[in-house]
């Protein structure tokens, strides 16, 4: 019963969370090297993902590090194109072409797992 | 206490599953090929590491671009540069790259070249240098060096410069076109300001001429007209005055001695005396009294005029004289007299109250064209002109302009006639003189008279006049309505060798003429005559003889003077009283040229 409770809990705060989520606001930087077809790529795939599940409350800096390493260095990227979300928390990166949709909602937290 | 840290470390344990889980993917991404570059951090910055073929879009970017973009090693050595860059230096890529950028760069720019590339390896620079092609030909260029973020090469863009040149070339060219333009036309633009200054300098000079002229003429028509008049009162007042002396002395022989009207009658001679020495006045300042005009070298006349001045003008008046031999005048000494006689007179009375200095000089001066158009008097040559200054009261423009004109004056009632400087006037004027007056009030006046000097062939006939008088031969045909005058014309020329025809009027000596002309060498006429004057006589007498001689006799006549008479065709012009040695001259001189010139046979 209790660990009924607990489960019904944890259930519920989930739900709070995502229904928090399905509010907050995106924050993500995106890092590619220059226009590489993998870079190209991964510019397109975000802006698309964000236009369908983040339209009009994500704000997404695209950063060349050819022409920042200083940022890249901040942020401890190692290999590009990378996503990071800096908002809301907690931090996370996506490393690689970023086409696979699917995992990058999860990771966006904008699937239920 | 222990649930919470059970949950902590749940918690610690997700993220770090989630960060393996990063970890995992991105090896997994590199090992997959998922990345295009790797970044490495260390001591020398940050440094990206892409894939092969990762690069190809900057690159067609970099092929596509129209500057030369070039990448050297440490040691300046091209380690890649663009087509466009061995367009540049007109050398075949593959022999570009491997060899010193350098080697492009003309010598004198090298140091500069040095400097940037040394330059980027901490910040951008520029620079504008000229590059050598391979042919020898030169090419301007921009070199931009960016600050290499790798120690070991420099990026260089390489601008062509040659149109920028060219266009700053052009733009030279056409500035320095402009400013030539500009200064040529300034410089015509002083020219004809210099000549427009010089036009309006010309003109107001002309304009002050004109007004000058103008006055010149008007005062001297204004002279002319009053001597004509006044010329004119004079003779019908000497007629007049000439049967009031007449008949009053006829009326003093007629009473009988020790009547009371002797006296009377006395007044009347005396003042008729006086009247007729005014009458004198008036006539030689219209030019119409009698003249002696003679060789005269006038100082000697000034001379003595100033001594009989000195001696009855006060102390108080300084007189200071120059005056110095300047030559022969053709003048009447008597009226020479006069001129300076009434000049100093007038002088006197302008010092009489302060006294002061009256200087009196002469000098000879050479006139002009120009100073004919000043006066509208005097022909150019050599004058005497005599000066007499004062230092007396002076006088006003408006006074200056009318102190010719008879009975004008200053003077108190009883201290002068106002004829004093008309005589004057009228002497010069018939002397072919000229006076001009300076004076301004308080500060004295000055009169200066010009007369011209006999010349070099008037020099010679005044010698002669007073040398031998040359005799004559031939018929002289003499023409005169005065009986005495032809009477004694007749005896001068009998006296001369000369035999003479003498008729008493034009007509009669037109038909003589006609009958006789055969034996006729020459005809003398007087001018003044009835029905036919002697000037229209000549012009008979030389349509029906071209060649014969005719010399006019004149007293005064207003219509005739020696210039016209020559114009007339009349051989020769005397003036009445005629002197034998003047008429022995003229008829000698004449008759000789007619001779000569006669033809041959």
């Amino acid at each position: 019963m209790e660990n009924n409770k607990e489960t019904k809990s944890a259930t519920q705060e989930l739900e709070a969370g995502q229904a928090k989520l399905q509010d907050a606001q995106y924050v993500l930087r995106l890092y590619v090297a220059g226009a590489t077809p993998k870079s190209i790529r991964a510019i397109e795939n975000i802006k698309r993902i964000c236009e369908e599940h983040l339209k009009g409350r994500y704000d997404l800096e695209v950063i060349d590090i050819y022409q920042q390493p200083v940022l890249a260095k901040g942020d401890q990227i190692i290999a590009v194109p990378t996503l990071l979300r800096k908002l809301p928390p907690p931090l996370r990166k996506f490393i690689g072409d970023l086409s696979a949709t699917e995992r990058i909602l999860l990771g966006l937290d904008l699937r239920p797992k | 206490m222990e649930k919470e840290n059970k949950k902590q470390l749940d918690e610690e344990l997700a993220e770090l599953r989630i960060r393996l889980q990063e970890a995992e993917e991105t090896i997994s991404a590199i090992r997959g090929g998922e990345v295009d570059g790797i970044i490495f951090s260390g001591p020398q910055g940050e440094q990206v590491f892409t894939k092969t073929g990762a690069e190809q879009a900057y690159r067609l970017l970099i092929e596509a671009m129209n500057e030369g973009a070039v990448s050297l090693n440490q040691e300046g050595m091209i380690l890649y540069c663009n087509h466009r860059f061995a367009e540049m230096v007109k050398t075949p890529l593959e022999r570009v790259i491997g060899t010193p950028l350098r080697q492009f760069v003309r010598a004198s720019d090298q140091p500069l070249f040095d400097a940037l590339v040394k330059k980027g390896a901490q910040e951008s620079g520029k620079g504008e240098l000229v590059l050598i092609h391979n042919d020898g030909t030169v090419l301007p260029v921009l070199l931009s060096v960016s600050a290499s973020q790798t120690a070991h090469v420099r990026s260089i863009v390489v601008t062509d410069l040659t149109a920028q040149k060219h266009i700053a070339d052009e733009l030279k060219r056409h500035r320095e076109h402009l400013e030539e333009l500009v200064k040529e036309r300034t410089n015509e633009l002083e020219t004809s300001n210099q000549q427009l200054q010089k036009e309006i300098a010309e003109r107001k000079q002309a304009v002050e001429e004109r007004v000058n002229l103008q006055f010149q003429l008007n005062q001297a028509q204004k002279m002319e007209a009053i001597g004509t008049l006044a010329g004119g009162i004079a003779h019908d007042f000497n007629n007049i005055l000439t049967a009031i002396l007449g008949y009053s002395e006829f009326a003093l022989f007629q009473l009988p001695e020790g009547s009371k009207a002797i006296e009377d009658i006395e007044q009347v001679i005396q003042s008729g005396k006086r009247a007729t020495d005014l009458v004198k006045q008036i006539l030689t300042f219209s030019r119409q009294g009698e003249q002696m005009h003679k060789p005269l070298q006038i100082d000697l006349v000034i001379k003595e005029a100033l001594k009989l001045l000195r001696s009855s003008i006060p102390t108080t008046i300084d007189i200071q004289q120059h005056v110095v031999d300047c030559g022969l005048v053709m003048a009447d000494p008597t009226q020479v007299h006069q001129i300076i006689m009434n000049l100093c007179t007038n002088a006197y009375h302008a010092m009489r109250e302060t006294g002061g200095e009256l200087d009196v000089s002469m000098e000879v001066v050479e006139l002009t064209k120009q100073d004919y158009l000043d006066t509208l008097a005097l022909q150019p040559g050599p004058h005497v002109k005599l000066s007499v200054c004062d230092t007396g009261c002076g006088m006003s423009k408006e006074l200056q302009e009318r102190i010719f004109e008879p009975y004008y004056t200053t003077k108190q009632q009883g201290e002068g006639t106002g004829m004093g400087l008309s005589v004057v006037h009228g002497i010069i004027k018939s002397h072919h003189g000229h006076i001009t007056v300076y004076s301004e009030p308080g500060k004295g006046t000055e009169f200066h008279v010009y007369l011209p000097l006999v010349q070099a062939q008037d020099e010679g006939l005044a010698k002669e006049a007073g040398g031998e008088i040359l005799p004559g031969s031939g018929t002289i045909l003499v023409v005169d309505d005065e009986p005495t005058i032809g009477e004694m014309l007749k005896r001068m020329l009998n006296s001369l060798g000369y035999e003479v025809l003498l008729c008493s009027s034009s007509t009669e000596a037109l038909e003589v003429f006609t009958q006789q002309r055969a034996h006729i060498a020459l005809v003398l006429t007087d001018m003044t005559m009835p029905v036919m004057n002697g000037a229209e006589l000549a012009r008979r007498i030389k349509l029906l003889s071209p060649t014969m001689p005719v010399v006019l006799c004149t007293g005064f006549s207003a219509i005739m003077d020696e210039k016209k008479a020559r114009r007339m065709g009349i051989d020769g012009y005397m003036m009445k009283p005629v002197i034998l040695h003047k008429l022995a001259q003229t008829l000698h001189d004449i008759l000789e040229k007619k001779s000569g010139s006669r033809p041959a046979g």
